[in-house]
């Protein structure tokens, strides 16, 4: 197996995991309120929601937005240079990048050690909801855009044809099937 | 160094790394690293750096963003809001220029299910526009109507735009929601008062007749287009009224579109897993803006460079309206270049102490933001609405052609524009003061 393909397999995962956790918090709210009609609740919801999967939904398609360069960004220097330049700059543009995450994966990491080390958690309702796991998730997708933005750096450096041909499907893992 | 120079140093990077085209939201978190580094070391920078993405990220708040971004692709990609343009043509049919003000109508009514410019743009584009082309609709003007239609979706709640800039202002969600009620209605109606002037002044544009074989009975329209106004009325009606916040109006309106979409088989397990996925890039992608623009509030904050720019603005002893015409402006020339919500995230936390300094009401400028970042979908070059739509109709006019036929809905734009500044009251909006 490349370590291509294990990216985009990692890639896919990570996609996976912010998929469902939209499709989990979405469950979950319409649930509770449910419940609430009678008179009950789900305990730990909002908790779980607030520190789980928001985190999760937010940071781990990250690897898809650098391969695919979904990325917000500004297009005004495209539109007017010539495309060896552009491609140029979008290169360095990948590898600055690529530069950033590193810095957040080492502090993101740094700071997700120090919350194990005080075992992090917060109280809900009815019982304990450990949290510091949770703070691993960032590490975890800042790594893997990382990648993501250098592989596609040194793509756009090599030629203009960025993703290799079974990374070329911006999609849900299973979307096309 | 001064925290002021290091600040402007580090503003000027910002602008520099973006005309360069490294991602917003890392332009703008490597800048404000650097900027308290220099500042004021190491430990502090390393600090915001560690703590931010995650400490900006669990929110409950900004759940409702993937929430309303979810019932919006389902909506989309489902299609469950279409009967919408079969009922504004039941209701309409008689009246001048009657699918477009149709078409009008129906983007203020997908907007009220779906929260976003471009997915209202290219649903009611992929509906509206081929009818109106074979209606005899100038193919300019058919265009230019939808892609500015589309624009309304930011302004009628839900917007994502809104609960992005509530989270940072620190204000009501709902307020604002209602607030822009008043904007969006104001737009739609200035839209149809052009195409009904246009409909008299260029008929060869605009026909005045319509066939009335492919228009729907009323009550067929309605009884098809049910099931959606049950939503937005339970999504409405429980948010306004106190029942839901605005997180778990947008999961149940997700849920209900959802539930709606697989029992009438309108979607299928591919369709979702789209939507699934279309959501996550664009929560991705806006709400790690978000997490730079939160640092960049920081370092602007630390450096003194925030307070430092609203004393020199405050010691010019602006008008309000000297001042909101300078954001005006602003705001039109960064619409050109920069995404909706890039040019808000880097833009507000210069401007909100300024805000602060001339007393103007946050909720105000959170419609009236809204309303300006809108127009930029509009116009050249970057007008994201009309790429969408050039995209829908394919080779049937050129992009030049659908900035052509956006040329009266701008005007009317900017109209409301200036009567947001000197009459906010007709917007039933808080005035400023």
């Amino acid at each position: 197996m490349s370590i291509t393909s294990i990216l985009h397999e990692l890639e896919r995962a990570a996609t996976w995991i912010a998929g469902l956790s939209v499709f989990l918090a979405m469950l979950i709210i319409a649930l509770d309120i449910i419940f609430r009609l009678f008179k009950s609740d789900i305990p730990g919801s909002v908790e779980f929601i607030t520190y789980y999967l928001i985190v999760a939904i937010v940071f781990m398609p990250l690897a898809k937005l650098e391969r695919t360069g979904e990325m917000i960004s500004m297009d005004l220097l495209m539109t007017v240079l010539p495309r060896p330049v552009g491609r140029a700059i979008e290169a360095s543009a990948a590898l600055i990048g690529a530069g950033v995450y590193a810095l957040l994966t080492i502090a993101s990491a740094s700071f997700a050690m120090e919350k194990l080390a005080a075992n992090f958690y917060v109280i809900t309702s009815t019982y304990v909801l450990f949290t510091w796991p949770a703070y691993f998730m960032l590490p975890l997708a800042f790594t893997l855009g990382g990648v993501m933005s250098l592989l596609r750096g040194i793509e756009r450096l090599r030629g203009p044809d960025i993703p290799s041909p079974e990374m070329s499907e911006a999609q849900m893992p299973g979307a096309g099937k | 160094m001064s925290g002021i120079l290091v600040g402007s140093i580090a503003i000027a990077s910002l602008l520099a790394l973006l005309a360069w085209r490294v991602p917003v939201a890392l332009s703008l978190i490597l800048v404000s690293f650097l900027g308290v580094w220099a500042t004021f070391g190491l430990t502090p920078a390393w600090g915001i750096l560690k703590s931010t993405p995650y400490d900006f990220v669990a929110s409950w708040t900004l759940t409702s963003v993937p929430m309303f971004v979810l019932m919006g692709y389902i909506s989309f990609h489902s299609g469950i809001t279409s009967g919408l343009f079969r009922l504004a043509k039941a209701l309409f049919s008689r009246m001048p220029g009657s699918l477009a003000i149709s078409s009008t109508f129906a983007c203020t009514g997908f907007a009220a299910v779906c929260g976003s410019s471009v997915a209202c743009a290219a649903a009611m584009g992929k509906i509206a526009i081929p009818e109106m082309v074979k209606s005899g609709y100038d193919r300019n003007f058919a265009c230019g109507s939808i892609a500015a239609g589309g624009t309304i979706g930011a302004l009628i709640p839900p917007s994502i735009l809104m609960i992005i800039y509530g989270v940072i202002a620190q204000v009501s969600i709902i307020s604002l929601f209602l607030a822009g009620i008043g904007v969006g209605v104001a737009t739609a109606i200035g839209y149809i008062l052009v195409i009904l002037a246009l409909s008299w002044v260029k008929p060869e544009w605009v026909p005045r007749s319509l066939d009335r074989s492919d228009v729907p009975p009323l009550g067929k329209a309605l009884m098809e287009t049910g099931p959606v106004l049950f939503i937005m009325a339970g999504i409405f009606g429980g948010m306004f009224g106190g029942i839901f916040t605005a997180t778990e109006a947008g999961a149940v309106g997700a849920a209900l579109s959802l539930g709606y979409a697989v029992i009438s088989r309108r979607i299928n397990r591919r369709q979702i897993l789209e939507s699934l996925s279309d959501t996550v890039s664009t929560c991705g992608s806006l709400l790690l803006v978000g997490v730079g623009a939160a640092m960049l509030t920081k370092m602007l904050s630390m450096t003194g460079l925030g307070l430092y720019i609203s004393q020199i603005i405050g010691a010019f002893n602006f008008d309000y309206w000297q001042l909101m015409l300078m954001i005006v402006a602003i705001y039109l020339v960064l619409g050109m270049f920069l995404d909706p919500f890039g040019a808000m995230l880097i833009t507000l936390p210069v401007f909100l102490p300024i805000l602060h300094h001339y007393h103007v009401d946050l909720i105000f400028f959170g419609v009236f933001l809204v309303k300006m970042l809108e127009i930029g979908m509009i116009t050249p070059p970057v007008g994201i609405n009309v790429y969408v739509i050039k995209s829908v109709v394919g080779d049937l006019t050129s992009l030049n052609g659908v900035f052509k036929g956006i040329g009266m809905f701008f005007v009317t734009d900017i109209l409301v524009i200036g009567g947001l500044i000197f009459f906010p009251s007709l917007f039933f909006l808080p005035v400023s003061g």
